[in-house]
């Protein structure tokens, strides 16, 4: 999850601490483009090739969590 | 990289363009030379306890923290041919002038300052970028920009913004100290990168495939009784693209509308709801809009603005990254509003994976994969009707909800566009509602279609809205012409 974490941080500066109930959108502030670009980069680091539709449907850290660290 | 020995006797080192610059510069020079169209240029204003010597600080310290305001291009001989190069001169200033217009009505200086949007200015082994303390009328001050559009696209003239506001309020208000901005040489580096890395070659086999495989996409005309494809299919029935430049006529109006408060929340809120895209959502409708034109046409093709800023390094090192893409859409009439919009950003997360490779080379792969054996540029022949960018809202800080209120971004448009038309939806700095600013060309567009264009954007957007589960069939139904 730190790493997740980490990888996010290098997109966006929160204001808020983020943990894995942190809301992508709306707390992280990830654009559409953003989270495109995070997923390549997540997708890099853990090693996997992931279903867009289901990276559509992730809310929060945790859900991307649940996908890559599965 | 070669070195270039400057005036003053520095030496430094010189690169060329990037891609995003090349394409820059390219429709400038094919269609709208010998115009201020290498310039953009904007301001902000606000009413407070006004402090101009801490602005003056304030954007003294913006400018030392930006890159790019020092960049400079120059003609270099490479193999007898000239070539555009860009360096970094970091002894490169721009003065911070005081202008004082508060003796004129608020229109007036409008005026004044979209005359100076408007001037020539060479581009070449000289200063590029005026930056200017504005006083206007009622109390209103803030400051006026007009920067090289290859060192600044729109997103970059707002971060400017934004990083001269904090500054300010850190020097009036105590705020915390915005962070550091980055590199534009290292932005600059990562560009260079890409073009000789296997994500390249696997991006152009990408649209390489993509082009040779798709169905031939169709023009979908927003001119009601002039409709282009119309007309030419009155010599070729088949045909299904159009040329859009018959004469070289860069010159532009600009109509603008707000959408209310009100109406604007209702888009953020459904969007943050149900975790929707806002610019998708505003495709939609507009996508929408160009199929009730078009009889109801299910394939729509449009261009769209794409400035590429993810990372932190691209997102704080200013530059111009505009890559134009076309999205094309194919929405059934059954698919719900919410099924659309997610259909819309399927599309464009599809163009986003593959958005690094550039817009020339885009066209010259389209060129060479396309069955039809269209070329699909705006200069020839092309299915996409008009181009579209969305700006993200990017908080300009403030001191408080009162000042908020009186804040005003304004853009200054030079009349001139590579464009036929342009529309850019942004969001207002009082309230953060939509403004939707139509750049046409004057020659090519019916304003009357114009003004009946815009209301249908919105009413498929808003029907949608209040309605995700609507299908789509029923919003043409509701918004047919």
């Amino acid at each position: 999850m730190d790493r997740i974490i980490e990888i996010i941080l290098e997109f966006v500066e929160p204001e808020e601490e983020i943990t894995a109930e942190s809301t992508l959108k709306g707390d992280c502030g990830l654009t559409s483009f953003d989270t495109v670009c995070l997923i390549d980069a997540l997708c890099n680091e853990f090693g996997k090739n992931v279903d867009d539709i289901a990276v559509r449907e992730c809310q929060t850290v945790q859900d991307l969590a649940d996908i890559f660290l599965d | 990289m070669s070195t270039k020995t400057l005036a003053n006797g520095k030496t430094v080192e010189t690169y060329p363009l990037t891609q995003a610059q090349r394409f820059m510069f390219f429709a400038w020079k094919q269609f709208s030379a010998n115009t201020p169209f290498l310039f953009i240029s904007s301001g902000y204003y606000w009413k407070d306890d006004f402090r101009a010597d801490l602005l003056k600080e304030a954007l003294e310290e913006a400018i030392a923290r930006c890159d790019s305001l020092r960049i400079r291009y120059t003609l270099e001989n490479v193999n007898g041919n000239p070539q555009v190069m860009q360096y970094v001169d970091d002894d490169a200033e721009t003065p911070v002038e005081e202008v004082d217009l508060s003796d004129m009505p608020y229109e007036e200086s409008y005026q004044v300052m979209k005359g100076w949007a408007k001037e020539l200015q060479p581009v070449f082994d000289c200063p590029l970028n005026t930056i200017r303390l504005i006083r206007l009328a009622d109390g209103l001050n803030g400051f006026f920009m007009k920067l090289n559009h290859l060192s600044f696209d729109g997103y970059a003239s707002k971060a400017f913004i934004v990083d001269t506001m904090a500054i300010y309020l850190h020097k009036k208000c105590g705020t915390p100290y915005p962070k550091p901005m980055r590199s534009y040489y290292d932005a600059m580096m990562d560009e260079f990168k890409y073009l000789d890395s296997d994500q390249r070659k696997a991006d152009r086999a990408y649209w390489m495939q993509h082009f040779s495989t798709m169905s031939e996409p169709i023009f979908n005309d927003y001119l009601i009784a002039g409709n282009r494809l119309k007309k030419a299919q009155k010599e070729n029935p088949g045909q299904r693209a159009v040329s859009l430049y018959e004469g070289d006529h860069p010159e532009t109006e600009t109509l603008t509308y707000e959408l209310s408060k009100e109406d604007s929340d209702l888009i953020m809120d459904l969007c943050k709801e149900k975790n929707l895209s806002v610019p998708c959502v505003l495709m939609l409708g507009l996508r929408t809009a160009l199929s009730a034109f078009n009889e109801n046409q299910e394939d729509v093709s449009f261009k769209f603005m794409i400035n590429r800023r993810g990372s932190l390094l691209s997102k704080k090192a200013y530059g111009n990254r505009w890559h134009f893409y076309s999205l094309r859409t194919i929405i059934p009439a059954d698919l719900t509003f919410e099924q659309a919009v997610a259909a819309v950003e399927d599309a464009q997360s599809e163009v986003f994976k593959h958005c690094n490779f550039d817009t020339l080379e885009m066209y010259q792969v389209k060129h060479i994969a396309m069955k039809q054996g269209a070329i699909s540029n705006t200069g020839t022949m092309t299915y996409d009707t008009m181009t579209f960018s969305y700006h993200a809202p990017q908080e300009v800080p403030c001191e408080s909800d009162e000042v908020r209120a009186t804040c005003i971004g304004v853009w200054y448009p030079t009349d001139f566009s590579a464009q036929n038309l342009y529309l850019t939806i942004k969001h207002r700095a009082n309230d953060n509602g939509f403004e939707f600013i139509f750049d046409y060309r004057t020659c090519e567009n019916s304003l009357e279609d114009l003004k009946i264009f815009y209301p249908k954007i919105v009413e498929a957007i808003m029907t949608g809205v209040k309605n995700p589960q609507i299908t789509m069939g029923e919003i043409l139904d509701i918004i047919k012409l």
